[in-house]
C-alpha cells in the first residue's frame, strides 16, 4: 500500500469514525457515512496532508477510496 | 399600497448601477478579492445575449444555468434576460459520488423545462447533459455574436425568473417571476432594513437560491449598493471567512438561514476571533427555516467580543412563490417569541402559558408584513380568522409569482381568483406580526386534536443519542383506532442493538415528558438517512411514505 492510499484512508476513517483497515479501496464512499457534511471535513484535511486545492466538483466524481488516491497523485508534484 | 419603484426592468436596473460605478467583489478561497465592475459584466452579457440571438435562442425559452458564484454566473444570468430568454439558476453538485445523482436532477429539470441549452461548467457539462437532448455552453465569457444583432426590448411584465423547488424526486415545480415581481420584492426589503448608499452586502448563499440570488445580488443591484460574494463551498469550509469578509470590507447587511448561525458559532476557533471587527454588521437576516431562539442567542454571544452589536439578527417570513420576503422584524429589534400553551395551540388557539406545569412552545415573531404586502391567517373554509388563531397563513402583494411553469391546476389551487397565495404554512398574527407555527400537510391529527410535528421532534432531539436536527414526526392513520398515531423517526450513530432499545425508551419517555403525548412508535435509523430537500430542510412527508410503504430505496434507505 502507498504511503498516499495510507494518509488518504486515515483521514477517511478519522472523519467518519471507523476503524481505517475495515475501508475498502473499491467501496462506495457513502457506504462509510461520508455524507455532505463529512466530506466537507474530508477536503479540508486533504487539501492540508497533501498542499492541493480539491474543488467541489472534482471531489463529485469521486466515488471511492481509489478514486480520492488517484486524484491526490494526480495533483501532488512527484 | 402603491410602491414606486426606482426602474421598470432587471436590465434597467443592472444599467443604473453600471452607471454609478458600482463594483462586485468575488472573494476567493484564501480571501483573495478579486472585483469586477458592472459596467463590464454589462458589456459582456450584451456580447453573449447577442450569440445566444444568434444561435436561435426564442423569446421566453428557459435557459438553465449550473455555475458556482461566479463573474460567469452574473453575466449568465443577464445575458439571457437581454436576448428574451429566461434565465433558471440550478443546483451544484455537492459532495463525494454526487455526480450521477446530479446529473439525473439536472436532466429531469432540463426536460421540465423544455430547454434547448444550458449553461454550465467545463467540468459538469457531461453530467449535465447526459440522457436529455440539450447543447451545453461552456464558455459564457467567450462567446461572440455579429455586432448587428438586435436585442429585443424587455418590459416589466416580462417574465425574469424560473425559480425551480424540489426534482429530485418527482415533478419540479417551477416558480415564474416577472421584472416587477422581483423588483417590487428588493424595494420592499429596502424599505424593511431602510436601504442606504453607504450599506455593504455580504453573502456567501448559493445563488440558485432566492436568498442569494434575490436576497442579496438582485437585491444590492437594484439599491446600487457595494456587494461582496463569497461561494458557499468557501463559508462551509471555512465558516470564519463569512466574518472575515464582513470585517474587512465593513459589511452591514448579509442574511442566512438558522443553521449558519450556528454553524459559524461551532466552527469559529478563539484565535479566528482576534483580528475580526464585526461592528459593521447591522441587519443579520435570517429566514428560509424555523428560527430556533437558543441559536440566535448563542451566535449573538459568540461574537460580541468581535464587536457584534446586539440584536442585528433580524428574523424574517418568506417563499419563492413571494420571490422571496414576506415579512420582516424592525431592525435592532430584540427577538420576540411567544410562549404557548401547547394543548390550547393544538386545538387552533396561541394562548400564552402560564408558566406552570402545562407544556409549552416557544414561536418566533417573524416581523410585520412588508410594505405592499398583506398577510392574513385564514380557516379551513376561507374565513379571516382573528388575532391569536392558527391557520392558513395567506399572503398578497406585488411579489407574489405569475404562476407555476406549465401547471394551470397547481396555480389556480394555490393563488386566488382574489390574488391570495395559499403559503402552506400555519401559523398566527398577534399586533400584526406573523407567527409561523408548522406546515398546513404536515400536521399530525391525533384524537380530533391538531398537533405540529416540529414540538415532538424538538423534544426527541434533546435526548441524548438522537442527532440535533434529525428527527421528524407523523401522523400515520390506524384503520383500528380511527385516528392517527405518533411515529418519530430519528437518526441516530449508535449501532448497538441494546443501546439502541434503550434510547427509544428515553425519546417515549422524554416525548411524553416535553408534549404530554406519547409517541406510538420510535424508529431508529443511521445518520442521513432521514430524506431531506436539496436545502437541508427534513421532509417530513416523504419520510412517512418510506415509512408506511417499507420501500427503502437507493436515495432514502430507511431501514
Amino acid at each position: 500500500m502507498s504511503d498516499n492510499t495510507h494518509t488518504v484512508r486515515q483521514l477517511l476513517a478519522e472523519v467518519c469514525a471507523l476503524d481505517p483497515t475495515s475501508i475498502k479501496p473499491d467501496a462506495p464512499l457513502i457506504d462509510y457515512g461520508l455524507d455532505s457534511a463529512r466530506a466537507i471535513d474530508l477536503i479540508v484535511g486533504l487539501e492540508g496532508a497533501f498542499a492541493i486545492r480539491i474543488p467541489d466538483e472534482a471531489a463529485a466524481k469521486m466515488k471511492t477510496l481509489k478514486d480520492i488516491v488517484a486524484y491526490v497523485e494526480g495533483r501532488i508534484s512527484p | 399600497m402603491n410602491l414606486t419603484l426606482r426602474c421598470e426592468t432587471l436590465l434597467e436596473a443592472l444599467s443604473l448601477h453600471a452607471r454609478a460605478g458600482r463594483v462586485v467583489t468575488f472573494v476567493a478561497d484564501d480571501d483573495a478579492s478579486v472585483p469586477m465592475t458592472y459596467a463590464e459584466i454589462e458589456r459582456q452579457a450584451r456580447r453573449l445575449a447577442r450569440a445566444l440571438i444568434a444561435a436561435g435562442l426564442a423569446r421566453g425559452e428557459v435557459v438553465p444555468m449550473v455555475l458556482p458564484t461566479s463573474a460567469e454566473f452574473v453575466v449568465s444570468f443577464f445575458g439571457i434576460l437581454m436576448a428574451g430568454g429566461t434565465p433558471s439558476p440550478l443546483g451544484l453538485p455537492a459532495g463525494f459520488g454526487d455526480i450521477d445523482n446530479f446529473g439525473r436532477r439536472t436532466a429531469t429539470i432540463c426536460r421540465f423545462l423544455k430547454a434547448k441549452r444550458i449553461i454550465v461548467s467545463p467540468g459538469l457539462a457531461d453530467a449535465a447533459t447526459s440522457g436529455v437532448d440539450v447543447v451545453a455552453i461552456v464558455d459564457p465569457l467567450g462567446l461572440e455574436g455579429p455586432d448587428d444583432v438586435v436585442l429585443p426590448e424587455i418590459t416589466a411584465e416580462d417574465v425574469a425568473l424560473v425559480q425551480c423547488t424540489s426534482g429530485s424526486t418527482g415533478v419540479p415545480k417551477g416558480v415564474v417571476l416577472t421584472h416587477t415581481n422581483v423588483l417590487a420584492n428588493v424595494h420592499q426589503v429596502g424599505l424593511g432594513v431602510t436601504a442606504k448608499d453607504d450599506d455593504v452586502v455580504v453573502a456567501w448563499l448559493p445563488l440558485n437560491h432566492d436568498m442569494g440570488l434575490i436576497g442579496s445580488l438582485l437585491f444590492s443591484i437594484y439599491w446600487s449598493l457595494e456587494l461582496i460574494l463569497l461561494s458557499p463551498v468557501t463559508f462551509l469550509r471555512r465558516p470564519v471567512s463569512w466574518l472575515s469578509a464582513i470585517s474587512r470590507h465593513r459589511g452591514t447587511l448579509s442574511p442566512a438561514p438558522n443553521f449558519a448561525y450556528a454553524y459559524v458559532a461551532a466552527r469559529t476557533k478563539d484565535a479566528d476571533l482576534a483580528g475580526l471587527d464585526l461592528s459593521s454588521w447591522r441587519v443579520a437576516f435570517c429566514g428560509a427555516e424555523p428560527i430556533a431562539p437558543h441559536t440566535m442567542r448563542t451566535f449573538q454571544d459568540r461574537f460580541a467580543v468581535a464587536g457584534l452589536q446586539p440584536d442585528v439578527v433580524l428574523p424574517c417570513y418568506g417563499l419563492a412563490e413571494a420571490c422571496l420576503a414576506v415579512t420582516f422584524r424592525p431592525v435592532r429589534a430584540p427577538l420576540a417569541a411567544d410562549c404557548l400553551d401547547r394543548n390550547l395551540l393544538a386545538a387552533g388557539r396561541a394562548k400564552f402559558g402560564d408558566g406552570g406545569t402545562g407544556p409549552v412552545v416557544n414561536v418566533v415573531s417573524c416581523g410585520s408584513a412588508l410594505p405592499g404586502t398583506e398577510v392574513a391567517v385564514r380557516d379551513v373554509d376561507g374565513g379571516e380568522l382573528p388575532e391569536m388563531c392558527v391557520g392558513r397563513i395567506v399572503v398578497r402583494g406585488p411579489s407574489i409569482m405569475r404562476e407555476y411553469l406549465f401547471d394551470e391546476v397547481r396555480t389556480s389551487e394555490t393563488i386566488d381568483e382574489d390574488g391570495w397565495l395559499a403559503t402552506g404554512d400555519l401559523g398566527y398574527l398577534r399586533d400584526g406580526e406573523l407567527y409561523v407555527t408548522g406546515r398546513e400537510k404536515d400536521v399530525i391529527i391525533l384524537r380530533g386534536k391538531n398537533f405540529v410535528p416540529s414540538e415532538f421532534e424538538w423534544a426527541a432531539e434533546q435526548v441524548p443519542g438522537v442527532r440535533r436536527g434529525n428527527a421528524v414526526a407523523f401522523g400515520v392513520a390506524s384503520p383500528v383506532l380511527g385516528t392517527e398515531m405518533l411515529v418519530l423517526a430519528c437518526e441516530t450513530e449508535i449501532t448497538d442493538s441494546v443501546a439502541r432499545e434503550e434510547l427509544k425508551r428515553r425519546v417515549v419517555s422524554h416525548v411524553m415528558q416535553e408534549t404530554g403525548i406519547r409517541p406510538d412508535t420510535v424508529h431508529l435509523v443511521g445518520k442521513e438517512r432521514l430524506p431531506k430537500t436539496t436545502s437541508g430542510k427534513l421532509q417530513r412527508s416523504r419520510a412517512k411514505q418510506a415509512y408506511v410503504e417499507e420501500k427503502p430505496s437507493q436515495a432514502w434507505r430507511l431501514f
